[in-house]
Parts: structure tokens; sequence; C-alpha cells
């Protein structure tokens, strides 16, 4: 047996059956197609209707022509950025015609009232990017706002505002090798961001500066939850989990086991560390050896083989492994704590086939870091994991009990999502789909779910406040 | 790039194309005629509601309907199961006395069998790249996995449907 004799195996499907199922598929499309035919009698009825509200509308018009003040004036200064819509009452808000707009609510109203990132871009695709309103390093180490924007909403329609999704930076390095042209296809809009910064706009009050869905590396505090919560707004924030990240650190099956913590790895890896004596003060890391950071471990100069810089699963140990440093330690950078030391003690590997063979048994006392997705394949020929407690199974990371793991967390404004099945769609069609996100690097909540292009597992749940 | 205005897709080539690529993938996953015709319906029928969402990316269409084709499966073997215990599927494998035209559908229901002694995502990837011919990299996209690794799994996978299907043919010597 071989591959010619396993593709030899195929076969045409039947003419019979090609022809009877293409049959099928034109009748489907007629249906979908065809509009169906109102009747005379719904016809009058609808042109009653409509006439009546049209000489209303004209009545009206004209009233307000005749009562118009300065101040109205001004006022419909302001309202020409507003939809044109003669029919709209100035007292209905914005949210409220999402609401009633159910086939495409984004279309006018938003995309006229917000600065939209689309209309600055007419030919199409571009990439935006602008200080963040603080200015200075937030905090998972972002300094710019980063926006990718598409001018084409999922239906093809030129004029509909993208759904804005705010990703925290370690995401989006984790989610940077998703298909483009699928994304923009999408009519979506991915904007790059710090959860300290976008949280808070999840229920901002004016309508144009709100993100319709962010997803982030850390849980939203309950003082962001608040914010929806204030007088005369009861805004409802969901949650769900899109999945997990995870790093073990492991070696080669006939290694000898060692016993290590995630600050030990810190120590051994980072750029620069707090100083023995002074851990306020840092210093360009000295350790060479195991047993100088802790004198229980071994007397073997370090060697780490870990992912390279730029990967996506680089950017899952950093934020699983190196970020929480400065999670324990506030005065430290966060880009130094991302940043691994570049003087031979980290060396970077590519994870493929060869990798194990060739670098990890050739040597049984490297270290290595990597991704708990080629671990979880590739674990019968490694050791385990060094790191001290629970072992890395896909229960232990879900549960939290895993030391070296992350939840992906995402938010999303009740209303906008109730409103708007455009925003649904972005979630349940686009973020929940293994495909489009990075697949390898996330661990879904559920196996045999995630592989369901519907995956609908978890729910989204409302967030509840003590 | 996917998001450039392109021409107008040709819908009727596309379905040329994938049609034998994904009633393929099902037989090699269901192992009968019949089944796969049927789960091969319910595949296109759910897909081509969708299509023109990508119409400027065919790759991702074809993703998307191996993806559909994926999930009906599971469908179909949640649904489904279990037929029969496994030695009672070996041995329907080996009552055929296939004629000379109908040994790959012969061949086909003992490597099914074969291939249910293998994990289920050897299975698919086994099916994906024999049945739908897909590469590495679509595999890979379709599966979580990396692409090295779809080649190390395939690696494995065939040498253990070798492995069996040898041994049950001399044990029939």
């Amino acid at each position: 047996m071989n591959d010619d004799f396993l593709k030899s195996l195929r076969r045409p499907p039947p003419a019979a059956f090609e022809r009877q199922l293409r049959a099928r598929l034109r009748e489907q499309e007629l249906n979908e197609t065809s509009p169906r035919r109102p009747s005379w009698k719904l016809l009058a009825i609808a042109m009653l209707i409509g006439g009546s509200a049209l000489a209303t509308a004209t009545y009206l018009t004209l009233s307000r022509t005749r009562l118009s003040s300065p101040t109205t004036q001004t006022r419909a200064g302001h309202t020409s950025q507003e939809p044109s819509n003669p029919g709209n009452d100035d007292a209905v808000p914005v949210i409220n015609q999402w609401r009633t707009d159910e086939t495409d609510p984004e279309t006018s109203s938003h995309a006229s009232s917000a600065p939209s990132a689309k209309s600055q871009n007419p030919m199409g695709t571009a990439r935006e990017d602008n200080k963040s309103p603080a200015g200075s390093p937030q905090a998972d180490g972002s300094t710019e706002a980063t926006r990718y924007v598409s001018s084409t909403g999922p239906g093809g329609s030129a004029s509909a505002r993208p759904i804005r999704i705010v990703m925290t930076p370690d995401i989006e390095r984790i989610a940077r090798d998703t298909s483009p042209g699928s994304i923009h296809s999408r009519g979506l809009s991915f904007e790059v961001d710090s959860a300290d910064a976008a949280l808070p706009t999840l229920c901002a009050e004016e309508a144009g500066d709100q993100p319709d869905v962010i997803v982030t590396s850390r849980r939203a505090r309950k003082d962001e939850f608040r914010l929806c919560k204030r007088p005369h707004y009861n805004g409802e924030v969901l949650e769900t989990t899109l999945g997990h990240i995870a790093t073990v650190v492991t070696r080669a099956k006939n290694g000898m086991p060692m016993q290590l913590s995630p600050r030990t790895i810190r120590l051994a890896l980072m750029k620069r560390v707090p100083a023995p004596d002074n851990s306020a003060q840092l210093i360009d890391n000295p350790y060479t050896h195991w047993n100088q950071i802790d004198p229980e471990l071994e007397d073997r100069r370090i060697e780490v083989l870990g992912p390279e810089r730029n990967s996506f699963e680089f950017a899952v140990f950093a934020a699983t492994l190196l970020s929480p440093a400065c999670d324990d330690n506030g005065s430290l950078d966060r880009q130094l704590c991302q940043t691994v030391r570049e003087d031979g003690i980290y060396t970077e590997a590519r994870f493929d086939n060869n990798f194990i063979r060739q670098r990890l048994w050739s040597d049984p006392n490297l270290v290595a870091v990597m991704d708990y997705g080629f671990y979880e394949t590739n674990s019968t020929d490694l050791l385990g994991s060094l790191l001290r407690g629970t072992a890395p199974t896909r229960e232990s990371i879900m549960d939290g009990s895993y030391a070296s793991a992350r939840a992906l967390h995402v938010y999303v404004n009740r209303e906008r999502y109730k409103s708007s099945s455009r925003v649904s769609s972005a979630i349940n069609e686009y973020l929940r789909v293994p495909i489009y996100l990075n697949g390898k690097a996330l661990i879904r909540p559920d196996t045999e779910e995630s592989r369901r292009y519907w995956y609908t597992a978890p729910k989204l749940t409302e967030v509840k406040l003590d | 790039m996917g998001w450039l205005p392109t021409r107008e897709v040709d819908w009727d080539a596309v379905y040329k194309n994938q049609l034998p690529r994904v009633y393929n993938y099902l037989r090699f996953r269901i192992g009968n005629e019949a089944d796969a015709e049927e789960l091969t319906s319910r595949t296109f029928e759910k897909a081509w509601r969708g299509r023109k969402l990508y119409q400027r990316d065919l790759a991702g269409f074809s993703t998307w309907l191996f993806t559909i084709a994926q999930n009906v499966v599971i469908d179909h073997l949640r649904s489904a199961r279990p037929h029969l215990p496994l030695e009672a599927a070996m041995e329907v494998a080996t009552l055929h006395t296939p004629h000379d035209d109908a040994e790959r559908d012969s061949n086909l229901e003992r490597l099914t069998a074969l291939m249910r002694h293998l994990s289920p995502r050897d299975q698919e990837v086994v099916a994906l790249k024999y049945g739908a011919d897909l590469s590495n990299r679509e595999i890979a996209r379709l599966t979580d996995l990396s692409e090295s690794n779809v080649g190390t799994l395939l690696h494995r996978a065939v040498r253990e449907l070798r492995s069996g299907w040898e041994s049950r043919e001399n044990s029939h010597e």
C-alpha cells in the first residue's frame, strides 16, 4: 500500500447523482432569489399607507420650516451629519434606529455620525496607526492603536460601516496569520488596542466611539462593567470565552526531569531582570547556570530552545509565561517583560518534523518552550512538563489549574448584539470559527464542538455584578 | 488579494472541481457509497446558500466547504454510531468476493475498516489527503495542526494502515 494505491481508490461521483444534485442546487437558488409576487390587494394597501405617510411628512416639514428659529437652524446644522431620514424624529436615539432596522442597521446612521475609517479609505483596505489616547505604554504593552479596515460589508454594501473588533496586542500577534481575504470579505474592521483603553469604551456615551466586539486576554474588571450601568443607560455586557492559550516547558524523553517555576523561566530568559539585591533596579540578565537562579537546580548551563520572536508561538509564550511578571511587579516595563535575552542562552527554533529528533534528541538536556498544540501532538517523544504543579492537559488548561495558560475573553454590548445581526454574525460566524482566528494556537473549550463551524459553546453570558 | 475586485466567479466550474473532492472525502470517511452521496448533497446544499460571501475568496470557500463537510460527518457519525462492533466491521470487509469492476470499492471498504483502528484525527487527515486530494497546507488549516504535523501524522497513519493491510493478507494466505 502506498500513496498511489490510496489515490487509486478515488472515483468520480456517479453521473446521475451529479446531475440530480446540480438540479437541486439550481432549484434552491431559484427559490432564494425569486421574490414573492405581492397580491393586488396588498399592493393597494401599501400604496394607501405610503401615500398617507408621505402627506404627513410633507405637512410636518412645511410646518417646521415656518416655525424655524435661529436655535433650530443651528441644530439643523448639526443634524446634517445624521441620517437624512424624513420620518426621523429627533428625539429617537440612534440606538433605537439600529433596533428597528434589522436588515442593515449601520448602513446609514452610524456610518455618517462617526468618523468612519471606511469613508477615509474609499479605495478599500487600509491600515491606520494612531497613538493611543493615553499616548503612553498600556497595561499589555501597546503604545499604539492600530486599525485594519475594509470598505466592503458582508453583503457587499459599500456604504455599510464595518463591524469594529478591538483586539489586545497579544491576541493580534497570535491571530496575525489569519487569512486577510477572509477577514476583508466579511466587512470587519480590526483595531489593536490595550484592554485598559478598549473596555471602558464598550458602553461609551457617544455611539460612534463604541467598538462592537472586544477580544482580550484578561477579564474585564468590575469598574469597567459599571460604566455600562450609569444613570439612564441600562447597558449590559455579554461575555464568553473564546478559548485558551498555553505554553509548555519540556525536554526530550531521554532527558533528566527538572522542576522549574514560571519565575525561574523568566529569570533565565528575560533580557533584563531585577537585581538580586534590589528588586526595583533592573540589570542585564547575569544568570548563566540554572543553579544560580535556584540552588536546588542542576549546575548546568542554561540553554533554551524557543519559538522565533516574530511567530505566533512566541506571542503565546510571551502572553502566558513572560507577561505575568509584569502583573506581579507593576514597576516593570511591559515591553521588557516580553523581551528575551540575545546572548545565546535563548535560541530560536523552528517547530517542525525535525525539531524533536534533530535538536532535542541530540542534546537531551536542552530545555524547550513550545505551544501546547505542538506539545500535545508530540507528547510521546517528550519528557512532560518541567513546570511545577499540575501537568498540562486540556482539562487543566481550561479549569485554570495549569500555571502557564490564559483564557481569551470576548465582550460585546448586549444592545449591539441583540439589535445588529451583523454584530452577532461577526461573533458567531467569524470569531468562533477556528479557521479564521489562529486555530493552531487556540485551545477551544470543547474539542468536538470546536470543529463545528457554527460553534456555539459556551454561550455568551450576561456579566453579573455582586 | 482577497478584497480587490475580481471577475465573476464561475460557480459551475467550482461545483465541478469541488464535488469529486467532497464526495471522495466522504467516501473515505464513511466507507459507504449511499451515505457518501447523501452527505455530499447535504454539504453542498448548506454551502451553496452562502457561497456568494466568498466570491472574492475562492480559497476561503473551499475551506468553508470542507468545514461543513467535516461537521456533516460528525453529525452523521454521532447519529449512526455504533453500527457494528469493530470485529464485525472487519468481517464485513472480508466477506466480499469482489468482481473486477467492484474491486476498488471493496478495497475502500477494507481500508475504511482498517481506518477505524486509527484515531479520529488520523482518519480525518487520511480522508482529506487521499479522498479529497488536499495539500498538507490545506489540511493543516482544516485540522488546526501545523503543516509539518500533518506530514508526520500521515506518515504514521499510512504505515499503520499498510501493516494492517499486509497482516490481513498474510492471514488469508
